[in-house]
């Protein structure tokens, strides 16, 4: 039988609806909560209305939590659960095509006024997230688990209930889908500031 | 050369090789083809570059309303969570209560007017109906007197209804523990086809230690630490780590050993003309790799540590930008120690137990401390493990 483990003080009290106690466990977890939020939904409001709704889960659901795994573990499989769940509600909402997105994007580009690594770093970000858009729930979750918060492959198993080899062949299958995106986002603008700079020669000519 | 190995056999060998997922064969193995071929080679780097993208991707402004907000919806689920349902229960309870006493009353002023008055039954009738209004109104302010208690009993049960409605999360255990599943389940069925060899747990940790393949990407740069180093170290690790190693029984949270339980240190020597200026630079890639200064630049010398991914990028680059007069590398095997204090956290496991099935708390409680102490000591070990200790001497 599987062992309790040590767990926060305020638990108990939480339990028992001491609103100093969830006072003390909301402000523990928010800004972990709101980081997954933030990463898998990809938008300001909606990384806040889930962070809402996963804690009124967490509230809800406190007294099945059988102690057995450290809360934090609990808290993340709930917040991570909910943003897959509301990923697949948003499905039409979720992917968008490069073709659409540079289309979007012709003329922001040229008015950043930010200095050039600076611009350069926020391109990196926009590229990453981006990317991110494009992959399945499922996919974005692992790779926030993995590659962004760096957790080790045990503890996704634990927060995830599978097995080593799932999360393994998982994270293998998630890295795959990011960087074919990635790369095919690349390879796009790549085409697409090639023609640009085309057709700016032929209008510098025309003059 | 053409590759000959599948897209996704490659990529799965990258993402395993990149978190040191690979036992010591594989591994070696990986390393040898990817030096013979340069698509996989290629592939490797661009893994690589994502992964640290990834990784060094800031952080988002957590909103100043987010606390507040939080709490709003916490305090709102508190209350509605018994009110609706109080109210609702009062309600049904009344009328249901009002019914019942309308027909106790009436079977039992009936029966006493019919056994009583058989003769004016047509008279009774109405006031009958009068008074049975009456006496229903009566009972409806008994049971609203009785009431408070009854709904409390009942309110005390709401909570574990509304629990049960489908809004509850997919979390818990028995039922919705397979609730819970939902949305894991759906990502399994995509990969569960897929047969992945599976590893023991002695490779849970992503303990990574940088490789060659990361050298030869260095141009012109001095490596420091050969393949045959790697490799052979590679080679001893396994031959002295057993496979398997830890069960349930050991301490939870780090179940097993991580592949490479070695602690590595470099002493360099480097000759340099201005060493004041040098040191801002080191110790400005020592941040940026995720380091730390150990010991400032203090009488020509310095030490610092350096995540062991980024050992040979470190070493390399200081090889780079100046002479180096004399290196020497040492590493010292953690795993004998590792496995030992896993020992004795195995063993209090065991003894917690034991004192637990004689009800011997305090023994249990001490057993309970032994644990905690190992795992304290297994996080340092790890710890000490991931970084690499350089330390340097200027000569001018």
């Amino acid at each position: 039988m599987e062992e309790k483990k040590e767990q926060p003080e305020w638990l108990e009290k939480a339990r028992q609806n001491d609103i100093n106690a969830w006072e003390k466990l909301v402000k523990e977890y928010e800004s972990m909560v709101y980081h997954i939020a933030y990463r898998m939904m990809q938008n300001e409001q909606e990384a806040k209305d889930i962070s809402q709704e996963i804690f009124v889960k967490v509230y809800r659901n406190l007294s099945k939590f059988d102690e057995k795994s450290a809360f934090s573990t609990w808290l993340y499989r709930i917040a991570v659960n909910t943003c897959i769940d509301a990923l697949r509600k948003n499905k039409t909402k979720q992917t968008i095509s490069w073709e659409q997105h540079i289309e979007q994007n012709k003329n922001e580009t040229a008015t950043y006024q930010t200095p050039e690594n600076i611009y350069l770093q926020r391109e990196k970000q926009n590229d990453i997230m981006e990317t991110l858009q494009n992959l399945s729930p499922e996919h974005k979750a692992i790779i926030l688990m993995r590659d962004m918060q760096d957790m080790t492959y045990g503890e996704i198993a634990e927060c995830l209930s599978v097995s080593l080899g799932t999360v393994k062949s998982r994270i293998a299958r998630a890295r795959e889908q990011f960087k074919k995106e990635f790369l095919a986002k690349k390879e796009l603008f790549a085409m697409h500031t090639r023609q640009k700079s085309i057709s700016d020669e032929k209008g510098g000519d025309s003059l | 050369m053409k590759c000959d190995v599948k897209q996704q056999d490659r990529e799965e060998k990258i993402s395993l090789y990149i978190d040191r997922q690979l036992d010591w064969k594989e591994e070696k193995e990986f390393l040898k083809h990817i030096k013979q071929c340069e698509e996989c080679n290629k592939a490797l780097q661009q893994a690589k570059q994502i992964r640290e993208m990834l990784l060094t991707l800031p952080g988002e402004d957590i909103p100043e309303e987010l606390h507040n907000d939080i709490m709003k919806a916490i305090q709102k689920e508190m209350t509605t969570k018994i009110s609706p349902a109080k109210n609702k229960k009062n309600i049904d309870f009344t009328k249901y209560g009002a019914l019942a006493a309308s027909f106790l009353i009436l079977a039992v002023t009936g029966g006493y007017f019919y056994n009583q008055n058989l003769k004016n039954t047509s008279e009774s009738i109405p006031e009958l109906a009068s008074m049975s209004m009456k006496e229903g109104v009566t009972a409806e302010t008994e049971t609203g007197e009785v009431l408070p208690e009854i709904t409390q009993t009942r309110s005390k049960k709401i909570p574990d209804t509304s629990k049960a409605l489908p809004a509850t999360p997919v979390l818990g255990s028995g039922e919705n523990a397979e609730k819970k599943q939902e949305s894991v389940e759906t990502l399994e069925n995509n990969t569960s086809d897929e047969q992945i060899t599976e590893q023991n747990d002695a490779q849970i940790a992503s303990l990574s230690e940088q490789q060659d393949v990361l050298t030869q990407s260095i141009p012109e740069g001095e490596t420091l630490y050969s393949d045959k180093q790697q490799n052979d170290t590679l080679l001893q690790s396994a031959e002295e780590e057993p496979q398997q190693y830890g069960d349930d029984t050991t301490i939870n949270v780090k179940r097993s050993m991580p592949s490479n339980m070695k602690s590595k240190s470099m002493e360099m020597k480097l000759s340099i003309k201005d060493a004041d200026k040098f040191v801002k630079e080191i110790e400005k890639r020592t941040k940026s790799l995720k380091g730390e200064i150990v010991s400032e630049y203090t009488e020509g010398s310095m030490t610092i540590k350096i995540p062991l991914l980024e050992y040979n990028n470190m070493t390399n680059w200081l090889g780079e930008q100046c002479k180096v007069l004399e290196k020497n590398e040492f590493i010292e095997d953690l795993a004998q120690q590792y496995k030992e204090i896993q020992k004795q956290a195995e063993n209090a496991v065991s003894k917690q137990k034991q004192a637990e099935q004689k009800g011997q708390t305090r023994k249990a409680q001490d057993a309970k401390k032994v644990q905690q102490d190992c795992q304290t000591a297994l996080e340092e070990l790890e710890k000490t493990a991931e970084f690499a200790t350089i330390s340097i001497t200027f000569s001018e």
